[in-house]
């Protein structure tokens, strides 16, 4: 990243450099700062800095008062960094929910910890798809095409 | 072994009035073309709407007081048509249908809550009518994995192979994967074979 030596304007490409800025100056410094600003933009872009949200922020519902609380206290906190609106309502279990664990993004998880010890599991990923995980022991044995060759024929209960 | 010997003595001599008969599959099996078959032989009215779309039905549908009368007995049911169960619903899928992306994810929603709606009726059915798609390969994640269940539960099945009438149906696919059940080759569509079926209900569950 450089910037112009006479009006003091930031470039970002290689192309304005050799064109020179439009102040006719053809002089420019390197500028260390700006560079080491932008790495920190892009680190908190990679790990979002509300992925380590205490459990409140987690657990308020829509857009209640204390929800529109606690995202105010974050954007104040985290200033540009601040969780997108959506993150919030993805944060959240609500009564429509049928999931009860929610993959808000890379490496981050929501689970619905009382759900998850009765209920079969259910993932709902960043793009909307459900899987589920039957709750049941697989205790039956079929003859699969590779088993039958080798004459396992298996009856259920086995 | 002994809850399975206790099992079999509570069914034989704490029978009840009426059997909790829940149809199971995977999604667009015909299930509820079953159901409905089954209904308007014994009852005079369908169960419920069918359609292309994996997942037309989204919650449990229950018909009472359906009787069978065959070879001397009577079965009083009620029969459970249940939601498909999937190990994946994805919204994408019923796109190509003609559904907005808001009308697919709220059907993806709601057929997983029919998942689970139907996994956990798996408690409170007396016996199970198990639908195989036999145009499909039987060596599905689901199809083992519930069949396995019941089996643990004691819950009496009886495999129902359906579309025979389709060219590409393979029977003894079906029958081979899954050995030692009561097994019935149907076409819920066309009703062929549906007397064999009633025979192995009445047979199974009396």
């Amino acid at each position: 990243m450089h910037k112009c030596a006479r009006c003091g304007k930031t470039v970002n490409s290689l192309e304005e450099v050799s064109n020179g800025c439009s102040c006719g100056s053809k002089i420019f410094v390197f500028d260390k700062e700006a560079i080491s600003a932008q790495k920190e933009l892009e680190w908190r872009e990679v790990s979002p800095p509300w992925a380590g949200l205490p459990p409140e922020y987690a657990k308020n519902e829509g857009s209640s008062g204390k929800s529109q609380q606690a995202e105010a206290d974050v954007s104040k906190a985290e200033g540009d960094g601040r969780p997108p609106p959506s993150y919030f309502a993805r944060a959240t279990f609500t009564s429509e929910d049928v999931e009860n664990i929610k993959i808000l993004g890379e490496g981050v998880f929501l689970l619905d910890i009382k759900a998850i010890s009765n209920e079969p599991l259910v993932i709902k990923d960043e793009e909307e798809v459900y899987y589920i995980r039957l709750p049941f022991e697989n205790n039956l044995r079929i003859v699969s095409p590779q088993s039958k060759d080798e004459g396992q024929k298996a009856k259920p209960g086995q | 072994m002994l809850d399975k010997i206790v099992g079999w003595l509570k069914r034989l001599f704490m029978r009840k009035k009426s059997v909790s008969l829940g149809i199971y599959g995977s999604p667009n099996v015909g299930k509820t073309t079953l159901a409905n078959r089954i209904c308007v032989d014994l009852v005079g009215e369908p169960m419920g709407a069918i359609s292309p779309i994996p997942h037309e039905t989204r919650v449990v549908q229950k018909k009472d007081k359906v009787s069978l009368k065959l070879h001397g007995y009577t079965l009083t049911m009620s029969l459970l048509d249940m939601p498909g169960i999937a190990v994946k619903v994805d919204y994408r899928d019923f796109l190509g249908y003609g559904l907005s992306k808001e009308e697919a994810q709220k059907r993806a929603r709601e057929a997983t809550r029919g998942v689970v709606e139907a996994v956990r009726h798996m408690d409170k059915v007396d016996a199970a009518l198990f639908i195989i798609d036999a145009t499909q390969d039987p060596y599905t994640q689901a199809n083992i994995t519930i069949l396995g269940n019941m089996e643990a539960r004691g819950i009496p099945v009886i495999i129902v192979a359906n579309k025979i009438d389709l060219p590409e149906a393979n029977v003894s696919r079906v029958k081979e994967a899954f050995p030692g059940y009561n097994f019935v080759e149907v076409s819920a569509m066309t009703g062929e074979n549906i007397d064999k079926l009633y025979s192995e209900i009445v047979q199974k569950l009396t």
